[in-house]
Formats: C-alpha cells, sequence, structure tokens
C-alpha cells in the first residue's frame, strides 16, 4: 500500500519507567497505549501526540484518575516533526482504534494516509 | 432515495427524514418529506416525489382530522386505493410506481401511534408494534434503533437517534439519503405538530459524527513481533 507518511514505529514497549526509558531524549511524535486483555493480546485504549512523549506518558501514569492504575500496559511510538502532521496521524489512529480513553476524534484539517505498524 | 423515520417517545412522536431526490440525469436535496396532517398528525413520503406530493394535495382535503390517528389510517387507505386505482388504471399493479408512507399522530384515545401503508399493498396500514419505523432505506436505521432505541426515551433523545440514523446512512455512500435532515415532533401535552429548528438539527448532526462502533480495537490487536528498537524520524 501507498502512504503518504511512511513512520517507522517502535516495537511494543512495556509501560513502566524503565519501559519508558527506552526513549532516548526528547522524541517528537505520535504513541499508542495498548492494554493486556484476559486473552493475552494488547488492545489499544488510549492514542496520543506530544512534543515529547516521554513526558506525556509519565504525566499519563502520574494522573491521580488515570485510567492506567490497574492493569498491565503497553505502548508504541513512531517519530514525527510537525504539529499538522502529528494531529493528523493521530486522527487515523483515533479512526482506526476508536479507542476507550480518547472522547472524541482528534481535529485536523489534513486527511493522510500512513502505516500504523 | 430516502430515509423517514417515525418514534414513539415517552412525551411524544418524532418524525425525521432526509431530503435528497435522485433523478435519472439529475438529484436535489432541499426536498419536503415530511408533511404535517392536520395540526397533530404528520406524513412521511419514500417513493416518487412528485406523484406522492400531488397525491397528498389530492387526498388532504377530503380528510377528517379530528377522529385521531386510526380514523386518519383508514380514510387514507380507502382514498389512496382509490386514487391509485384512477392514477394508474392503465398500469397492471406490478407495474405502478410505489408510494411508501409513515402517517403518525394520536388517536382518540390521546395514544401515540405511528402506520405504514404502501401503494403496492392497496394502503392497508400496519400498525407499528416496536415504537418505530421506517420507510425508503431502512437497513441502517434498523440496526442501529434495534441496539438503541428503548420506549422510556424522550423526544430530545429519540431525535438524536433519528439524526444518527439518517447520517449513518447518508455516510454510506451510494443511498441516494443526503441533503439537510429534518425532525419534527408532535408533544403528547399539546398535540402539535412542530418542525425543530435547523441550528438544533445541525447539532444533532455534529453530534451524530462522533458516533463510532465501540470496541473497535478488539479487532486490531497490537502485533509484539512488530516495530524498531530504535525508531527514527
Amino acid at each position: 500500500m501507498n502512504y503518504d507518511i511512511n513512520l517507522v514505529w517502535s516495537t511494543l514497549v512495556p509501560l513502566t519507567p524503565e519501559g519508558m526509558d527506552r526513549l532516548n531524549g526528547i522524541v517528537e511524535g505520535v504513541f499508542r497505549i495498548s492494554k493486556k486483555e484476559s486473552d493475552g493480546k494488547f488492545y489499544v485504549i488510549f492514542i496520543g501526540s506530544a512534543t515529547d512523549i516521554k513526558n506525556e506518558l509519565s504525566l499519563l501514569l502520574s494522573k491521580e484518575d488515570s485510567f492506567l492504575k490497574q492493569g498491565e500496559f503497553s505502548f508504541r511510538y513512531a517519530p514525527i516533526k510537525g504539529d499538522e502532521k502529528r494531529k493528523a496521524v493521530e486522527k487515523q489512529m483515533y479512526k482506526q482504534y476508536v479507542p476507550q480513553y480518547n472522547p472524541k476524534e482528534p481535529i485536523s484539517p489534513l486527511e493522510v494516509k500512513v502505516n500504523l505498524n | 432515495m430516502t430515509l423517514v423515520i417515525g418514534l414513539k417517545t415517552k412525551d411524544g412522536i418524532v418524525i425525521a427524514s432526509d431530503s435528497q431526490a435522485t433523478g435519472e440525469l439529475t438529484s436535489n436535496d432541499k426536498v419536503i418529506k415530511i408533511f404535517s396532517i392536520g395540526s397533530s398528525n404528520a406524513v412521511g413520503i419514500s417513493g416518487d416525489g412528485g406523484l406522492a406530493t400531488y397525491f397528498l394535495d389530492q387526498i388532504k382535503g377530503e380528510l377528517n382530522y379530528s377522529q385521531g390517528v386510526l380514523h386518519l389510517a383508514e380514510e387514507m387507505r380507502q382514498k389512496g386505493k382509490a386514487k391509485f386505482n384512477d392514477f394508474f388504471e392503465h398500469l397492471s399493479p406490478e407495474k405502478r410506481p410505489r408510494l411508501s408512507l409513515i402517517l403518525v399522530g394520536y388517536s382518540k384515545e390521546e395514544t401515540a401511534e405511528i402506520y405504514r401503508l404502501e401503494s403496492n399493498d392497496n394502503f392497508v396500514p400496519r400498525k407499528c408494534m416496536v415504537g418505530y419505523e421506517c420507510i425508503g432505506v431502512p437497513y441502517i436505521a434498523d440496526y442501529i434503533l434495534t441496539s438503541v432505541y428503548e420506549t422510556e426515551v424522550k423526544m430530545n433523545g429519540v431525535a438524536e437517534m433519528a439524526v444518527l440514523c439518517i447520517e449513518e446512512t447518508a455516510r454510506q455512500g451510494g443511498s441516494g439519503v443526503g441533503g439537510e435532515t429534518k425532525v419534527a415532533t408532535i408533544d403528547a401535552k399539546n398535540k402539535t405538530f412542530k418542525q425543530m429548528p435547523k441550528i438544533e438539527v445541525e447539532k444533532m448532526r455534529e453530534k451524530a459524527k462522533q458516533f463510532h462502533i465501540v470496541q473497535k480495537s478488539r479487532f486490531y490487536p497490537e502485533d509484539p513481533d512488530s516495530g524498531s528498537g530504535n525508531p527514527t524520524v
């Protein structure tokens, strides 16, 4: 398939302080968080983008009422520069996964085709 | 094509439609498909729009609105059958144009009722048994309403459901459903037909755009073997 943007995605990383340390320095890009279900597979429950992914994940983990308090989670990320592009990728990810903890579709004027794996 | 939906609620009746009409060469997205019949009944039409409008113009003046919607349904059956036999006596029944009607209103006992009448069935009224009725392209609406409609719903909630059904049907493409969405209500208290303001319907359309199948992600588990250990831009 031809994509407008070709992203290089990370492997699936445990969402733990050690896992997040695999992000070297400040990484700007998109990410998605998945939760391990009873069948042993990880399913996407949240998608996002940030200028500093590690910082954003830490914030999500530290919230009092975080949806990440119970269960086993992992994340995957892809570096991408530029707010417009990030939002467009976020929008496409939202459409594919309709994640449980994203209240609504991200707004982006761009429609892009991008690899999600 | 068309989608018209009539729904009963705890506090009234809602009837909604799209406004797209498609001819052999042209299409128009401003077609009226819902009409008030007296002050407390309404009819929605699907089929040949020009014929439906003329047909209604012909019979409206002859109808007795004061006896409740059951009486009205029977009058429409008799007049519908007579008019169609008159209009199309040169055509065998299976070759005649087809009209579908949804009739909504209150009975003499003040119960909300919905009837469906089909020209190819001599306009014999079918009383709605589940609380809602769809004509035109009903498949997606039937699917959605089977999942979300409950008789305890109120008019505003059901109006949102109807708008969602029309939006989703239009979004699938190829259905011929589209244009402005029209919503009208007949409230149980005053039994008065009212068109919902365009701005209200637009808000409902925006809300409907946020509708998604929950847990879609269950079809896309993460692949534990994919990805790079050192992703770069």
